[in-house]
């Protein structure tokens, strides 16, 4: 029933935490099989193998890259996926709500899981807010088919939904000459389909995993089925 | 301002919006809207707040500026200070001392009223 992918390790560290999962999923009574991304395996090939073996649960063991590349993988449908944190990695902590792999492997065994959005961007399909940092001098311009916006300076972060992405654009607070309370300057906004064009950005990116090209087409995706803790 | 409901959309005072801007929940405009704004609840629009083009709503609050008409099926409120050049249509309106407003109004009449026959022309 679980299938567990793990990220090749050359960490002693890893290595011995990786020999204490096992022996801990073996005592809770969901050992499965495991998949190691090495030799040149794809993950596609593996997330393939264990659809054909009927297995309904696949744990990303490692970080939120394998975990992202997981949710990339996997097939619309039924699939239950869930993360085991190797090491200290604050997106895939806050996206499961534990960084404790012994917590990890308890949620597992209960199997709760919860419809989570996903969003797709450039063809990658992620289940973690994609933020672009633009800098002092960068400019971007956000079009949907219903309105454009052109933002300059500040952070924008793209939020999977239910159904749409939301847009929070954080942008820079201007100097204030009288010392007097600047106005509001977070905008929300939310679209099902939206393009980001920019010649000057720092960074786009969807957990460790960087947008290189823009312009950019981002969309919301379906939501799947994730054992996280809370709720 | 008497909005107390979340917006689920909210444009920054340095954000410049041009389109349409359509929601269920409420809208918050502390920048500029070049466009239509439609929405299932309220629109606000912040004293930074200016709307170029119609808004339709459920309430709309105005405290900036708007150059548009205003259709508020429960209310349109003008604020203190807001400037709105545009034809007015809701169900209940106030206007602030202080707001200019420079259109035309439309109100429903409460149930049982006829609206007034022109007042005959003298011989």
């Amino acid at each position: 029933m679980y299938y567990y992918l793990f990220d090749t390790s050359t960490d002693p560290r890893e290595q011995q935490r990786i020999t204490q999962i096992k022996s801990t999923l073996t005592s809770l009574g969901i050992a499965g099989e495991l998949a190691s991304l090495d030799r040149g395996k794809h993950i596609g090939e593996l997330v393939q193998r264990a659809v054909d073996k009927r297995y309904s649960t696949l744990v990303a063991v490692g970080g939120s890259s394998l975990l992202q590349q997981l949710v990339n993988a996997i097939p619309y449908g039924e699939l239950v996926v869930g993360a085991i944190p190797l090491s200290n990695d604050p997106i895939l902590t806050q996206f499961i709500g534990t960084n404790d792999w012994k917590v990890a492997c308890e949620l597992l065994r209960k199997r709760r899981w919860h419809d989570t959005p996903s969003l797709r961007a450039n063809g990658i399909r992620t289940p973690f807010d994609l933020i672009g940092e633009l800098g002092e001098q960068g400019q971007l311009l956000a079009t949907t088919k219903q309105w454009s916006t052109r933002i300059a300076g500040g952070q924008v972060v793209l939020h999977p939904e239910d159904g749409h992405v939301q847009l929070s654009i954080n942008s820079p607070q201007p100097r204030s000459l009288f010392g007097g309370k600047s106005p509001q300057q977070t905008t929300l906004l939310t679209a099902t389909e939206l393009s980001l064009q920019s010649d000057v950005i720092q960074y786009l990116r969807t957990g460790t995993t960087e947008i290189a090209a823009l312009p950019t087409t981002i969309q919301h995706d379906a939501v799947f089925r994730c054992v996280r803790a809370g709720e | 301002m008497a909005n107390q409901e979340p917006a689920d959309t909210l444009i920054g005072a340095s954000v410049e919006l041009k389109g349409s801007l359509k929601n269920q929940g409420s809208i918050v405009i502390n920048g500029t809207v070049i466009g239509d704004v439609t929405s299932g609840a309220t629109v606000v629009i912040s004293e930074t707040g200016r709307v170029q083009g119609p808004i339709i709503a459920k309430r709309i609050e105005v405290a900036g500026t708007v150059i548009g008409s205003l259709r508020g099926e429960q209310l349109i409120d003008l604020l203190p200070k807001s400037i709105v050049q545009g034809d007015l249509a809701g169900g209940q309106l106030s206007i602030r001392q202080g707001a200019t407003f420079v259109g035309k109004c439309e109100m429903p009449l409460p149930d049982g009223h006829s609206h007034p026959k022109s007042a005959p022309k003298p011989e």
